[in-house]
């Protein structure tokens, strides 16, 4: 055991020495000192940008956020014919936008579910058939539910409870 | 300690405490006398000077950002084979990455160029051991390859690695267990 324990430690002495044979130890010890320059460079660099810049950068970061979660909120969905999708509306407004994507009759559909109650704005979207002929407005005829996703008022298995319905158009 | 080992000792606080100044100068002259001690122990851990070299780099950026940290010092050299060691093990997390990737590029590789006998020998080696390494835990790395460092107590590599001189010997003994399995046909 104590044999092969030392043969162990020779092994990885002879790996070691193996490795660090003609080392170039200038090289390595010029390779530190040139990235201690570059972070010292950094740090100066740093300290040199003026406190107002750093403030209005980090406004502007905050400013990008608030946008961001905002737009996020409008809950904008693109869907295709028979797609089916969860709608959330989390803005204040309760009014969410659904865009039919379609090459030829393009069309937008708001939906209005009211202020008030908040869980009602949850629900399901569904979009049956916009294959259909086209009006000689131009505008295609399709056919919306706006549903719970969960029956609220009776499970009737895949026949919807007709007060669980928001609206159908 | 005799009278050279008293001379660099004496040397290498005053440098410690003009670099806690500032002096640039004096934390260079660090790194020169003190960069074979750390690839010593990043070999070890990592197998081939390459990886050591890079992992020693980022050891002394460490050490330069925090030397002001540094309450004692006399424990220079301990403190800075804690960070090395430490960098050294960040680094054998990042060769299993990137061994993974290797495994699956080597299946799609062409014929290697075959080398001398001697330098094949020694790559062969290199590779077995930087395998073999990978296969040890963090603490049994930092463990054995302290433990190279003859002039070191055991002791001296239990405050290094902050624990137990029994710790210490445990996981020497469990380290040298795994490489002896690892490594059984480089050792006949």
């Amino acid at each position: 055991m104590r044999n092969d324990n030392e043969k162990v430690d020779l092994l990885l002495e002879q790996n070691a020495a193996q490795q660090l044979a003609g080392f170039d130890w200038e090289a390595l010890s010029a390779a530190i000192s040139s990235r201690l320059d570059q972070l010292s460079q950094r740090k100066t660099l740093v300290f040199r940008i003026p406190t107002a810049f750093k403030i209005a950068v980090g406004l502007a970061a905050i400013i990008l956020i608030a946008v961001m979660i905002t737009v996020d909120m409008r809950d904008d969905l693109r869907l295709a014919n028979g797609q089916r999708a969860v709608v959330r509306f989390a803005g204040p407004t309760g009014t969410a936008s659904v865009e039919i994507g379609h090459a030829l009759a393009k069309s937008e559909v708001f939906v209005d579910v009211g202020p008030a109650p908040r869980t009602l704005a949850k629900c399901e979207v569904q979009i049956i058939d916009v294959e259909g002929e086209r009006e000689k407005s131009g505008v295609r005829a399709a056919w919306i539910i706006i549903s719970r996703p969960k029956p609220a008022f009776a499970d009737n298995g895949t026949a919807k409870d007709m007060r669980d319905l928001i609206c159908m158009f | 300690m005799d009278n050279s080992q008293k001379a660099n000792a004496g040397s290498t606080v005053r440098l410690v405490m003009a670099s806690q100044a500032g002096d640039r100068g004096a934390f260079d002259e660090l790194v020169r006398l003190y960069q074979k001690r750390a690839m010593m122990v990043a070999v070890r851990i990592l197998g081939s000077a390459d990886e050591a070299a890079e992992a020693v780099q980022m050891g002394f950026l460490r050490a330069y950002l925090n030397i002001k940290k540094l309450r004692d010092a006399k424990q220079f050299e301990f403190w800075l084979l804690r960070i090395i060691t430490n960098a050294a093990v960040t680094q054998v997390r990042a060769l299993k990455r990137r061994a993974e990737n290797i495994r699956i590029a080597d299946c799609l590789e062409g014929p290697k160029i075959a080398l001398p006998p001697e330098a094949q020998n020694s790559q062969e080696l290199t590779a077995a051991v930087e395998r073999a390494m990978l296969k040890l835990s963090k603490k049994e790395a930092r463990a054995i390859s302290l433990f190279g460092l003859k002039d070191l107590s055991q002791r001296q590599v239990a405050e290094i690695m902050n624990c137990s001189v029994e710790a210490v010997r445990w996981h020497v003994f469990n380290a040298r267990k795994k490489l002896r399995v690892l490594l059984r046909e480089y050792l006949e």
